[in-house]
């Protein structure tokens, strides 16, 4: 019972804190930006840039319909000659060129590129030129195939699939930072020192740190979701992915904290820690960066559970498997915090 | 009762002892004062007895209980007033008073303190619901000073409580402190302010080198260890000169009779010894 009336005192003040030292108001603010930059500013369908400028110079210039099929006359992209071509690329620096010949007996293309362009590029062009031929009737055996295993689930938007990820961020920035923000923020206030000669101790004051941070993170990811509401919101299941994840990264932000006196010394590794946690984020856009060491990292379980739990796939749920993972980091997360902070915190050095 | 045997602490790294081999026995209702320049030990003695450093040799009890035997709950029987003020600057001086009084067991209705009259009796009544953060320093002090209060503790420990005041707070806060004693409150008083000392103490304890090199009443120890000094004023040439002359030197007071002698002597005023003058006498050392 008395860990129950000290936790609500010092949550109390520390909400108070939390409000004065603008936590609440950064914390919104960023749910704000990036809800109205999800439901407004991203779009909806990734644009990958300008369609090519092209020319059909072969004999019997099959392609001049499916050029205007795919829209590339209408966007004035389609050139009588070589040259006109030439003058067209070399007017946009970020064109490219595609001049279609020969035929089909001997079919043929040029592509003209700026020079700065990859080899990828160059790679998927020659691809796309054989692609181009086979479409139009010159069978050549073809080495692309598109294979879809769950083809009635909906593609998520771009904009909404960037939710997950969104709230991973904050459960970073709020959790790590704002853990050890508010650490450092008792430490220079001497606060601390007021704090240690009371009955109040360790456990109340670590509980009442990572409530805060909850609370804020619940906020955050209720306002993210209400301006731009993603295709389902399993509460309960989200509120547990929040929490977790939250608590273990506050309850880390506050264990590393504890060991530096200022926030400009706290800064710089915290600024190193935050960048192996964002090193999850790249994996969400390309999977060459599914390393193991980059899957056991929190953020980037929170990540892909988020994911699932707000835009499902039909894949089986690892709602379970991310608990059982997180509960366990925060458990032993809590132990090494909860010494550090009696040692370095609650005690004179 | 406080009894402190034989108490010894070492900081982790520190070539000697910053606490060497203390003992003292604090009555119920005593002001203890603890006097020294700065590193003689002070402040490490009081974190000690108040838990914030480990007890690593020797003893301390509070009413026959070791120090070992409380955990928390010491917390709810001291009150600690620091020389720095560690306030939070964004909350009201009112709200700076009672934001962590949740963290004490409730106290019945006849011993529980009330904010407002503790700010009216240090002068602070004017500016309850004014922000910490805009009080002047010897407000802080004044509200760091209550804030140990408002729990009610059996025992408070004051790290210069009237540093930054002016003279006329200064007593107000002093009166503030007897009452306190005259409740029955134990208080340990740290400070290098020999006036507060001598005017509030039931005695005083001397450190130097981390040691206490001498506890009694400022009275006793002035007695004892205090010269008394004479301040004549005498005609010397047409004008009035001043001497300080100690009854107990031969020398001084073959001078005196002289000056008696000639009818040279205006006024003669005794002048007791200060706690000061003591302390020099003693360690060799100001203690500032």
């Amino acid at each position: 019972m008395s860990f129950l009336r000290h936790l609500r005192t010092l949550l109390w003040l520390d909400l108070r804190q939390a409000w004065h030292g603008r936590l609440v108001h950064v914390c919104l603010g960023i749910g704000l930006v990036f809800g109205l930059a999800v439901r407004f500013a991203l779009p909806v369908q990734l644009d990958l840039g300008d369609p090519p400028q092209v020319a059909d110079l072969t004999e019997d210039g099959r392609f001049a319909e499916y050029f205007a099929e795919h829209g590339l006359a209408e966007a004035g992209a389609v050139h009588g000659s070589m040259e006109a071509l030439e003058v067209a690329v070399a007017a946009d620096p970020d064109a490219i060129g595609l001049a279609m010949t020969g035929t089909p007996a001997a079919p043929g293309a040029t592509m003209i590129l700026q020079g700065h362009e990859p080899e990828t590029t160059v790679v998927a062009l020659r691809s796309g030129v054989a692609g181009i031929w086979a479409e139009n009737g010159v069978s050549r055996p073809s080495a692309h195939r598109l294979t879809v295993l769950r083809p009635d689930q909906p593609r998520p938007p771009f904009n909404l699939s960037m939710i997950p990820l969104l709230l991973t961020i904050d459960v970073l920035v709020v959790g790590f930072f704002f853990g050890g923000v508010m650490v450092l923020q008792d430490r220079s206030l001497g606060t601390i020192g007021a704090y240690r000669v009371t009955p109040g101790g360790t456990a109340v004051y670590l509980a009442s740190k990572i409530v805060v941070n909850v609370l804020l993170a619940l906020a955050y990811t209720a306002l993210l979701l209400v301006i731009a509401p993603p295709h389902a919101v399993p509460v309960l299941s989200l509120i547990a992915v929040v929490c977790l994840s939250s608590a273990l990264l506050t309850t880390v932000g506050i264990g590393v904290a504890v060991f530096f006196r200022t926030l400009s010394s706290f800064f710089y590794p915290a600024s190193l820690i935050s960048l192996v946690l964002s090193a999850a984020m790249p994996a969400y856009f390309f999977p060459a960066f599914n390393t193991p060491w980059i899957r056991a990292l929190p953020t980037y379980q929170a990540m892909f559970t988020l994911r699932e739990l707000l835009l499902p796939s039909g894949r089986p749920s690892t709602l379970g498997e991310f608990c059982l993972a997180i509960g366990a980091g925060l458990v032993v997360a809590l132990i090494l915090t909860t010494l550090a902070v009696d040692r370095r915190l609650l005690r004179e050095a | 009762m406080i009894e402190v045997e034989e108490l010894t602490f070492c900081y982790r790294g520190g070539s000697a002892p910053s606490v060497r081999d203390v003992s003292l026995r604090v009555p119920k209702g005593e002001i203890l004062g603890i006097l020294g320049p700065s590193g003689a030990g002070k402040s490490t003695l009081q974190k000690v007895m108040t838990k914030l450093l480990p007890l690593q040799q020797g003893s301390i009890r509070y009413d026959g209980v070791s120090i070992d035997a409380y955990g928390r709950e010491l917390f709810a029987r001291i009150g600690v007033s620091f020389e720095h003020p560690n306030l939070f600057p964004k909350l009201s001086g009112r709200e700076n008073l009672t934001c962590f009084l949740g963290l004490y067991p409730p106290r019945p209705p006849e011993r529980q303190e009330d904010p407002d009259a503790l700010m009216e009796a240090v002068g602070l009544g004017d500016a309850k619901d004014k922000l910490a953060g805009d009080y002047s320093k010897g407000m802080k002090q004044r509200l760091v000073l209550l804030r140990s209060l408002m729990h009610s503790p059996d025992i408070l420990f004051l790290d210069e409580p009237l540093s930054g005041l002016d003279p006329a707070t200064g007593e107000r806060v002093k009166a503030l402190i007897d009452d306190r004693r005259r409740r029955g409150v134990t208080v340990i008083l740290t400070t290098h302010n020999m006036v507060l000392a001598d005017k509030l103490c039931d005695r005083v304890a001397f450190m130097h080198d981390g040691a206490i090199v001498d506890i009694d009443s400022p009275r006793a120890l002035k007695l004892r260890d205090g010269d008394h000094t004479l301040k004549v004023e005498y005609r010397e040439g047409g004008s009035l000169a001043s001497a300080l002359l100690s009854p107990s030197s031969e020398r001084d007071r073959e001078r005196l009779d002289e000056l008696f002698g000639a009818g040279l002597v205006e006024t003669v005023h005794s002048q007791e010894a200060t706690l000061e003058q003591v302390f020099i006498k003693l360690t060799g050392q100001a203690l500032r």
